[in-house]
């Protein structure tokens, strides 16, 4: 158990008292900029970029860890509060933590949300440590085909997730993918439905459909709300804590979501959007009352949570061990290891024993000091429902927009914001859900552009989809996905035959 | 009621113009996708494939939708109560106004900095919501709020935000 | 209702009066001049987002010029990105004859026109001085049967399908046009049969998992995979061995016998018809920063090979490599008419 005694070396480091201030500071900002819209750990750590020069390799590390967790933890606040989600891995927040504020439960959200990403956090560093390598392994494994595979999973587990009219469900998991086409098509170079202006060459950021669709469609909502007398403001708060009955149903849910995030992390690409939202759909079916999910079911909030966290450590595994960034954070966290003079590979282990362990073990210490934190932070924050709607609903439409700037400094946003703000009105409207629109946004390109790799890497052969044990794992996976809601029903339906026999 | 084809509830009628709006989205993005250019590189057609499926999948699921809410219609015994709501009503306005302040305020960001434009745009959108007599409290608000985020974004964190012109803030 | 829409009728007609106001102001500004140049704040802008090649570049500028006392009035940095660089390109249209913005830029500046994201090209900005190279590298998986350049252009000369060449950024671009560049220099025909797969992020994970056979890419990029070896270059593409160690041991494309070479160049440009003041202050700023013992650990950290140009060879310079692009674009039929 070579991998224990370093890391043992690693807590010498991570304990000393100048680390133990850095990861909190880290974790403090780094909360504090995940609650912003539009600003997710990668600007976070870009951000502190400059300030993490002048120390040492070690400390910076340390600090950009706690930044990179500490957006993690904070990211969901906004959903559950406000249902404005900060980034992609805390849109899946929203689904039940944003019904369960409407009914008063926000402290149980806010304590829940803390302390399943504490837990997510602390088993995924914990497969750190033993499993690092072979999982580092084990993902590269995925090609093209494999990939398409995921994504048609995480898509069709979002297509029979809509309640309501199953044929409104598809429409909008369509208009999703054809939002998700706008831009060159990186294969071929076409430009396709840019319209000749220049933003949309790189396409539509799945981030301001997200603010638009979520934040946005409440403000316009609101103004329906407000006449109506549906909006409330919440004037008596309770402890941040949740009982013992919120507990047993979480507990499971938590330890199902942690090693997904943590795998989903790990693979190049993927991230903490896909890990928390195959969480949240791999719950919603293993659930014994599904229907309570979307309506503030409070393990439906506890497993996303669990997952996105135990992302973001997962996806420092490609980034320690091959050199490959894993997602935008860790990109901009490899450009601060070339600065600092570490050059990111296979070898990092061998060469930085001290610093990478130290890493290690600070992630467990930054874990435990940010659920510390964030249970009385949640406290003050809750009182964000004391402000009067008539207030909060123009400040929340005043942060979309200097979120969505934050995201590409462009203008051209504000306007995109409002097609799609106005969109997701409509749909409202139509009774057209909007969840499998957004999955379809954030997965779209990637699925479509997966299939076209496959198939140039195949020359045209489809057997390339079904060529590994991944691919067809992922393929039963997709198909389960799709029948067993169905099967459900239909033995529900079955059951309740024979007992009006009887 | 002589004919009952025509007994469609609310829910149903936005469901039917809900099909027919999918249907000429769908159509409209195949003509699109028609006409877009043939690849260089690689199979001429293939940036065309997956937009073709999709503007075809949404005809159909437009039409599909379209057949199953006229048979519900038909299939329906029980008398239609229409509550009579105005399609476009007072929140609608509301929301025009919102999107028309929203788009002023992106053609003044650039122009007059965050900090200006931001008192513009939160400013009018809380007279929207709070009507003028609160101006005391609406002139408060959105002037803290554009200082508090400008200093926030652009002095603390380093995410640039347009300065004001001239005076360089 | 109707005191909503009048106040909108009030709004529209401040916002009217106020960018005619600003545009007034704007132009009647205070004139800079040779003497006191530069005076106020300048604007360093990164035509990419934060965190990537562009960014890095221009804030290493700014830092090294603030730090050696080059420059002593404030540079703040931001970045401006979208649609490769073409989004900042346009901004810097507006800006025609001012002298306080100062951009950088690598060969999409010149990819973009020449693909038609964008009608504006190197002729449309004022370069200031060439700064910094990166070189293209081509590698494959340790195991791989190809050991070197030849053993690859032979396998594509019997059957132009063979090798599947990933690269990160998108068909017509950068990782794909340097290796159609060699592959026309070694006298590979039909080059636009040549499969060229875009992966975003992942085309590292894709060649280390055996997923294609080749990856075009920049050689700093995969230096600790190299050095590990993990990863093998077939080539590189400068015209003289770069680096130290492992990285100095990889042959150049030329010395395989391809006569052909491929800079990802980096330079710092102003906006259009910058004043001739303007442009010689740059061209002897820059001449005195590359000499700085700070620049040079800059480069170093960076893996940045020096490509010091100043302006007039460096406008030479971007002419040719235009015409190389262009005509490996129209051989492929990708360039735009």
């Amino acid at each position: 158990m070579e991998s224990i005694m370093q890391l043992m070396q690693g807590f010498t480091v991570a304990l000393q008292p100048m680390n133990i201030m850095w990861v909190t500071i880290g974790g403090v900002l780094g909360t504090i900029i995940g609650m912003l819209p539009g600003l997710g750990p990668a600007t976070g750590v870009a951000v502190l970029l400059p300030l993490t020069f002048s120390m040492g390799p070690v400390a910076a590390l340390i600090t950009m860890g706690g930044v990179y967790y500490g957006a993690m933890y904070g990211g969901s606040r906004a959903s559950i509060l406000l249902n404005t989600p900060g980034d992609g891995a805390a849109v899946a927040a929203t689904f039940d933590g944003y019904p369960m504020t409407q009914q008063g439960r926000a402290e149980a959200a806010l304590a829940i949300s803390a302390i399943a990403s504490f837990i997510g956090g602390v088993i995924a560093t914990g497969f750190m440590v033993l499993v690092s390598v072979p999982v580092a392994r084990f993902a590269i494994r995925f090609g093209a085909a494999e990939y398409f595979q995921l994504y048609v999973f995480a898509l069709a587990a979002t297509a029979s997730m809509s309640k309501g009219n199953r044929i409104k469900g598809f429409m909008a998991m369509i208009i999703g993918l054809m939002i998700a086409t706008i831009g060159i098509d990186a294969q071929s170079g076409v430009k396709r439905f840019t319209f000749g202006i220049l933003e949309l060459q790189s396409g539509i950021d799945f981030l301001i459909v997200i603010i638009a669709i979520f934040a946005l469609g409440e403000v316009f909502k609101s103004f329906q709300n407000i006449k109506e007398g549906k909006t409330h403001v919440q004037k008596d708060f309770g402890r941040i804590w949740i009982s013992r009955e919120d507990w047993k149903r979480c507990v499971i849910p938590i330890l199902r979501s942690s090693p997904l995030g943590f795998f989903i992390g790990a693979l190049p690409g993927a991230g903490g959007t896909m890990a928390s939202l195959m969480a949240y759909n791999n719950e919603r079916q293993m659930s014994k009352h599904p229907d309570e999910f979307g309506k503030g079911a409070i393990e439906g909030l506890a497993a996303p949570e669990a997952a996105n966290n135990a992302a973001s450590v997962g996806a420092m595994i490609p980034m320690l061990t091959l050199g490959i960034p894993g997602s935008g954070t860790t990109a901009v966290m490899m450009g601060a290891l070339m600065i600092l003079g570490m050059k990111p590979g296979p070898l990092l282990f061998q060469q930085q024993p001290v610093i990478i362990w130290g890493l290690i073990a600070s992630m467990f210490i930054g874990n435990i000091i940010l659920a510390i934190v964030n249970i009385p932070l949640a406290g003050g924050l809750v009182r964000v429902l004391s402000v009067p709607p008539k207030i909060l609903y123009p400040i929340v439409l005043g942060l979309s927009f200097v979120g969505a700037y934050a995201i590409s400094y462009s203008v051209m946003d504000f306007y995109i914001l409002l097609v799609f703000g106005v969109l997701g009105y409509i749909m409202g409207k139509a009774k057209i859900p909007t969840s499998p629109l957004i999955l379809a946004v954030i997965v779209g390109n990637n699925m479509e552009q997966s299939f076209r790799r496959a198939f140039t890497i195949s020359d045209g052969s489809m057997q390339i989809f079904f060529n590994s044990p991944i691919s067809i794992v992922l393929f039963a996976l997709t198909i389960i996905s799709i029948c067993f809601p169905m099967g459900k029903a239909v033995f529900i339906k079955m059951r309740e035959r024979r007992q009006a026999f009887a | 009621m002589g004919n009952r084809s025509f007994a469609a509830s609310d829910a149903q009628k936005t469901s039917l113009i809900t099909a027919v709006v999918c249907m000429l989205l769908g159509l409209a993005f195949v003509i699109m996708t028609a006409a877009l250019p043939q690849a260089a590189v690689g199979m001429p057609n293939a940036p065309k494939i997956f937009p073709f499926a999709l503007g075809a999948t949404l005809i159909l699921l437009g039409a599909g939708l379209l057949v199953q809410q006229l048979a519900a219609i038909r299939g329906s015994t029980e008398e239609v109560v229409n509550e009579h709501k105005p399609m476009f009503d007072i929140h609608s306005r509301q929301i025009a106004l919102t999107v028309v302040n929203g788009v002023a305020y992106g053609l003044l960001f650039g122009r007059l900095g965050y900090v200006l434009s931001t008192c513009v745009f939160l400013g009018f959108e809380l007279l929207l919501f709070n009507g003028k007599r609160r101006w005391k409290m609406i002139i408060l608000v959105s002037v803290i709020f554009s200082l508090t985020i400008y200093i926030l974004f652009n002095k603390l964190l380093g995410v640039y935000l347009p300065m004001m012109p001239v005076i360089g803030f | 209702m109707r005191h909503l829409t009048k106040s909108m009728m009030v709004l529209v007609t401040i916002v009217l009066l106020l960018s005619t106001a600003t545009a007034l102001f704007a132009n009647g500004g205070a004139e800079t001049t040779a003497e006191n140049y530069p005076k106020g704040n300048l604007d360093f802008v990164a035509p990419g987002g934060a965190g990537g090649g562009w960014d890095l570049t221009i804030r290493t500028t700014a830092k090294i010029l603030k730090d050696t006392n080059l420059v002593s009035v404030p540079m703040p940095v931001r970045n401006n990105p979208g649609a490769g660089g073409s989004v900042h390109l346009a901004s810097l249209q507006e800006m025609k004859g001012q002298d306080r913005t100062i951009t950088v830029y690598s060969p999409p500046l010149l990819l973009t026109k020449l693909a038609g994201t964008t009608d504006l090209g190197y002729e449309d900005v004022t370069p200031l001085a060439g700064l910094i190279a990166d070189y293209a590298a081509f590698v494959v998986k340790a195991d791989s049967p190809y050991k070197t350049m030849a053993d690859l252009m032979n396998a594509l000369k019997s059957d132009i399908k063979s090798v599947k060449i990933g690269g990160i950024s998108s068909a017509g671009s950068m990782d794909h046009l340097q290796f159609l560049i060699m592959a026309k220099a070694s006298g590979v025909k039909n080059l636009n049969k040549i499969d060229y797969v875009s992966f975003d992020d992942s085309a590292v994970a894709m060649v280390l998992g055996g997923h294609i056979d080749l990856f075009s890419t920049g050689l700093s990029e995969v230096a600790g995979l190299i050095e590990s070896g993990d990863l093998r270059a077939l080539g590189q593409t400068a015209d003289h061995r770069v680096g130290t160690g492992i990285i100095a041991e990889i042959p150049t494309c030329k010395e395989q016998g391809i006569d052909a070479t491929f800079i990802n160049w980096r330079g710092i440009f102003g906006p259009p018809e910058m004043p001739e003041y303007a442009v010689t202050y740059w061209r002897e700023t820059i001449k005195k920063l590359v000499a700085t013992d700070e620049w040079a650990a800059a480069k170093e950290m960076n893996g940045w090979d020096d490509a010091y140009m100043d302006a007039p060879e460096f406008t030479t310079f971007l002419g040719k490599a235009n015409d190389d692009f262009k005509s490996i674009l129209e051989e492929i039929g990708m360039l735009h008419q």
